[in-house]
């Protein structure tokens, strides 16, 4: 082989291990850009989440607030409903009449 | 019912609206201002400038308006001095931060400077806002809806596509001169295209905003009603690129109001034409081709750029014979990358690109055949650009109905739109026709710079056989650079038509994970993209209804 092919040879060799450490570096690269993408697209798909996350617990609050005034609503309405009911109750239990009530009771002042 | 109170003018309102009046029928120029007067956001002024109309009732009408609203200001010229005057005059008087332009016939909807409000509101630089628009016929009904693209710099050299509505900060305005003498017909592209050269901030609201009047002689019923307009926007688009050091001749488009923009390449950038191939033949038009044989032939043929370099990745299969006709076509610029690994696409790509040595490097498939002449030129020059990471074809099937003209991505997928268009046809508003602003492009013809490729990491390995591409333009996207359709870069791509490559869920997945799902395109918007599927849409319901036969 004469000093020229030799050269030649060498030449080619050291160009195919600069292609070779060309295509690493690429991939590599594209190792790193694929991972800082993904890391963006998670983050933005956390903070959409994190607000729809805060937008629901502000919903969730508001609507437990709407159910304790309700409750206490109900609460008062069974209350006055009981009162109500033991005042019919009372109403409507037989009662001696107006003239007997006013008798008994002249007959107990006099007595 | 108490009258409504007169609406106070404020000293300086936030929009001063400059309307140049010229002979409108009176009750299309009074339902004009009352559309005006109905805008939700109140704090505005307009400014109607007549020039010397000859129907003495024109002015009369603009007074009464003007008397029961102090926000209406009427500018009464003495002499006829055409839209660039008129306009001007209303520019000089406007006391508003921000100009609006509306045409004397035209309507703003009810809530149109609201939204602009809103879009300004958001960031404090913004010097520019533009609207999506629709038309009005004479019997007020609506039709023709343009959704433009996101700010598409590389669209505004080929058409005026930002139009109606547009509104400019005042001081940018009278910075850059207003509107100049001499552009008549294209004032406004002339006025937008040194505006935005300057401007900090652009914004598009996608939302119709402003009905453009389609009566008789318009430009928006004909586009040819004003031919001296033609030859004012080529002048305008070519001064812009002298002003930008863009090395390009602007010329008339394939229909009026389109322009197009063809760059000179410097001789001394060297490009490296990357085409992976197996080396196999195929029957095209009846005869049978070795396809990467004939890529490089055309390919060749059709550039007079001699500083090209010519990097062919060839799997082991393929034939010797091919190789040595390969030698014959191209010659000394031949480079051979031999390649015996398992088939992947982006590989191979990628080891051809770190055996080439150019400057630039055009990805080509190995069925494609160069149509057009310069089209590695035109292809490869903008991206002398700094921002343009991306250049893409307009690629065609056999049968010259396109393949490939940009990519669109939304409703969770990535999309060829226009796709089996014909090649006369110009495309919704000009889509085919106008160098653009895409999402993406194919990678079976497109380029990039260099650096660019090495820096964005290449094509990703882990997509050998589909969406590399797509990968690959968000990836240009993500580092902050444009990737443009170029229409003026044709070839065919003999890809069957009837064909569909098959695609795994993992791939689209392996997208989705690193970039997210896409829903609605910036440039190319699905109602454009899909007008087919619109007009199926659209149909009468009772079509499908079997009960009606």
């Amino acid at each position: 082989m004469t000093q020229d092919a030799t050269d030649r040879s060498e030449t080619d060799r050291l160009r195919e291990e600069v292609a070779e450490a060309r295509h690493h570096l690429l991939t590599v690269q594209d190792h790193i850009v694929g991972l800082e993408a993904e890391n963006g697209r998670l983050h933005r798909d956390l903070t959409r989440v994190t607000m729809e996350l805060r937008q629901q617990r502000k919903r969730t609050k508001n609507l437990l607030k709407q159910r304790d005034e309700a409750r206490t609503r109900l609460l008062d309405v069974r209350t006055r409903l009981e009162r109500n009911r033991a005042r019919v109750a009372e109403l409507e239990q037989r009662r001696p009449s107006v003239a007997r009530r006013v008798a008994r009771r002249v007959r107990g002042a006099l007595g | 019912m108490s009258p409504k109170p007169s609406p106070k003018r404020s000293a300086e309102p936030r929009f001063s609206i400059v309307t140049p009046v010229y002979d409108p029928p009176v009750d299309v120029l009074k339902q004009c201002i009352e559309s005006v007067i109905a805008q939700e956001f109140a704090d505005w002024e307009l400014i109607m400038v007549d020039d010397f109309s000859s129907n003495a009732a024109v002015p009369t009408v603009i007074a009464q308006y003007a008397q029961q609203d102090p926000r209406i200001t009427l500018i009464e010229r003495d002499t006829n001095g055409h839209i660039v005057a008129a306009s001007n005059d209303g520019v000089a008087a406007a006391t508003g931060e921000f100009i609006a332009l509306l045409d004397h016939d035209d309507l703003l909807v009810p809530d149109a400077l609201a939204q602009v409000v809103a879009a300004i509101d958001r960031h404090e630089d913004v010097d520019y806002v533009y609207t999506d628009e629709d038309k009005v016929g004479e019997d007020g009904t609506t039709y023709g809806a343009f959704r433009k693209p996101d700010w598409s710099p590389e669209r505004l050299r080929g058409q005026m596509y930002t139009s109606h509505l547009s509104v400019l900060r005042t001081s940018l305005v009278r910075e850059v001169g207003g509107f100049r003498e001499g552009f008549d017909g294209s004032q406004d592209h002339d006025l937008v295209l040194r505006v935005t050269e300057q401007a900090r901030r652009i914004v598009h609201v996608p939302e119709v905003l402003y009905h453009w009047r389609a009566v008789e002689g318009s430009t928006a019923v004909d586009i040819e009603a004003k031919p001296y307009a033609e030859t004012a926007g080529i002048r305008a688009v070519q001064e812009h690129l002298d002003r930008l050091g863009i090395d390009a001749v602007a010329g008339p488009g394939a229909e009026p109001g389109r322009y197009v923009v063809q760059r000179r390449l410097d001789p001394a950038v060297k490009v490296s034409v990357v085409i992976p191939t197996m080396g196999q033949s195929s029957l095209v038009r009846g005869q049978r081709r070795v396809l990467v044989v004939e890529a490089v032939r055309s390919a060749l043929a059709h550039t007079d750029h001699a500083n090209v370099e010519i990097v062919v990745v060839a799997d082991t299969p393929t034939p010797a014979a091919v190789l040595d006709e390969l030698r014959e076509v191209a010659g000394d610029r031949l480079v051979v990358v031999p390649f015996d690994r398992p088939f992947n696409f982006s590989e191979k790509i990628n080891v051809g690109v770190c055996h080439s040595s150019g400057d630039r490097v055009v990805f080509l498939n190995d069925d494609i055949e160069a149509i057009s002449q310069g089209w590695l030129e035109q292809l490869v020059a903008p991206l002398d650009e700094p921002d343009v990471g991306l250049t893409g074809a307009k690629l065609y099937f056999s049968d010259q109905t396109v393949q490939h003209a940009g990519h669109a991505y939304y409703n969770a997928g990535y999309h060829h739109p226009f796709k089996f268009w014909t090649r006369d046809e110009v495309g919704p508003f000009g889509e085919l026709v106008v160098n653009r602003e895409v999402t993406g492009v194919t990678a079976a013809c497109a380029a990039m710079r260099r650096e660019t490729f090495f820096e964005i990491g290449g094509f990703s390995e882990a997509l050998p056989g589909n969406f590399n591409d797509v990968d690959l333009c968000y990836k240009v996207q993500a580092a902050g650079l444009r990737t443009l359709f170029i229409a003026t870069s044709e070839l065919y791509h003999y890809e069957s038509r009837t064909r569909e490559a098959r695609v795994q869920e993992w791939e689209r997945l392996a997208v989705v994970a690193r970039w997210g799902v896409p829903d609605e395109d910036r440039y190319t918007p699905r109602a454009h993209a899909m007008p087919n599927l619109r007009r199926v849409q659209e149909l009468s319901e009772d079509l499908f209804d079997p009960a009606s036969d």
